[in-house]
């Protein structure tokens, strides 16, 4: 499982988009987006800010690592 | 610490099987049963003609898997591209059955292979009698239509594949046509790949080695056989050369 937590599907169900309308946007699968949804799979640093990109928001507010980090 | 004991246990209770299955293994090599074994294993796979129950066999599992596949085409056939749109399932049922009709289709086209390179193989060896032309022909074509019928419905559940994942179409008939398909993968889809890719890697390790022991056994209560034991670890050798190859790569300067 992955390190990650994500907010993509609240973002989603924010922006009225489906799991394929977001896959279109940034040029993925459904199934990556039902993967990363998930925790099964964490996107690459590219992808990450594709997302970003398309619910207008900054890669941090959408993934956190579990448990938070050591820094600070 | 539960855990340590419980991966200790775990190890010396493999250690002591594997103690056991050597020592079986020595006592039936070294016993009078074991130097007279191919007198007792008597298995002869016949009816009327030799060998005519495994190529009923096979032609009953083509049936079969034929069936399956042709079933899986018709009931899919009709669904409507996309799968789903608003699926949030990870593989509805759709995807779910393309997915397995995928690999139906490949299992009939590998058992059509065998079927029909089997049949060749046995009209061309000495073990043949000429009274047995007419079985040998029977298969021969019957092996020959079933791959040429399973090709065909491969290539109809690749065609059904390409109608719902147009953007990641396979070029069945194309020369670089796998390639092509990797290269359509989004980054999660090709770490699917790799790590089933991976799974194959290590599933074929034990399947060689437990190959090789297989005609190792079979040299000792039949005939001595070097070749398949020669070919299984020819197939090793390049396997493991393509792993490292592959794994190398990084290392290159570009």
């Amino acid at each position: 499982m992955s390190e990650l937590t994500n907010r993509v599907r609240e973002l989603r169900a924010r922006d009225r988009l489906s799991q394929g309308d977001l896959a279109a946007q940034i040029g993925a699968s459904r199934q990556t987006i039902a993967l990363i949804e998930r925790g099964d799979y964490s996107p690459s640093i590219v992808l990450a800010l594709k997302i970003a990109a398309v619910f207008e928001v900054s890669v941090e507010e959408i993934f956190a690592l579990k448990g938070g980090t050591d820094n600070g | 610490m539960a855990k340590n004991m419980s991966k200790t246990m775990k190890n010396t209770l493999y250690m002591l099987a594997y103690l056991l299955g050597g020592g079986i293994f020595g006592f039936l090599i070294a016993s009078d049963w074991g130097q007279n074994a191919s007198s007792s294993l008597r298995f002869d796979p016949s009816i009327y003609y030799k060998y005519d129950l495994p190529f009923a066999l096979a032609a009953l599992i083509i049936i079969v898997l034929s069936g399956l596949t042709l079933f899986g085409l018709n009931r899919l056939k009709n669904v409507p591209v996309p799968l789903d749109d608003w699926a949030e399932e990870l593989g509805n049922k759709e995807e779910y059955a393309l997915s397995k009709l995928l690999m139906v289709s490949a299992f009939n086209h590998i058992v059509a292979m065998i079927w029909m390179l089997t049949a060749i193989a046995y009209s061309a060896s000495s073990v043949s009698a000429p009274s047995e032309v007419p079985f040998i022909l029977v298969n021969i074509f019957a092996g020959t239509a079933a791959v040429l019928v399973s090709t065909f419905l491969q290539f109809r559940s690749v065609q059904l594949y390409n109608k719902h994942f147009s953007e990641r179409s396979l070029d069945y008939f194309g020369k670089n046509g796998q390639k092509e398909f990797f290269d359509k993968l989004d980054e999660a889809e090709k770490f699917t790949v790799y790590r089933s890719a991976f799974t194959a890697y290590k599933a074929v390790n034990i399947a060689l080695v437990s190959g090789m022991i297989v005609f190792v056994l079979y040299s000792v209560f039949f005939t001595f056989s070097p070749l398949p034991i020669v070919v299984l670890g020819i197939i090793w050798m390049i396997q493991q050369a393509s792993y490292y190859y592959e794994a190398s790569k990084v290392y290159r300067n570009k």
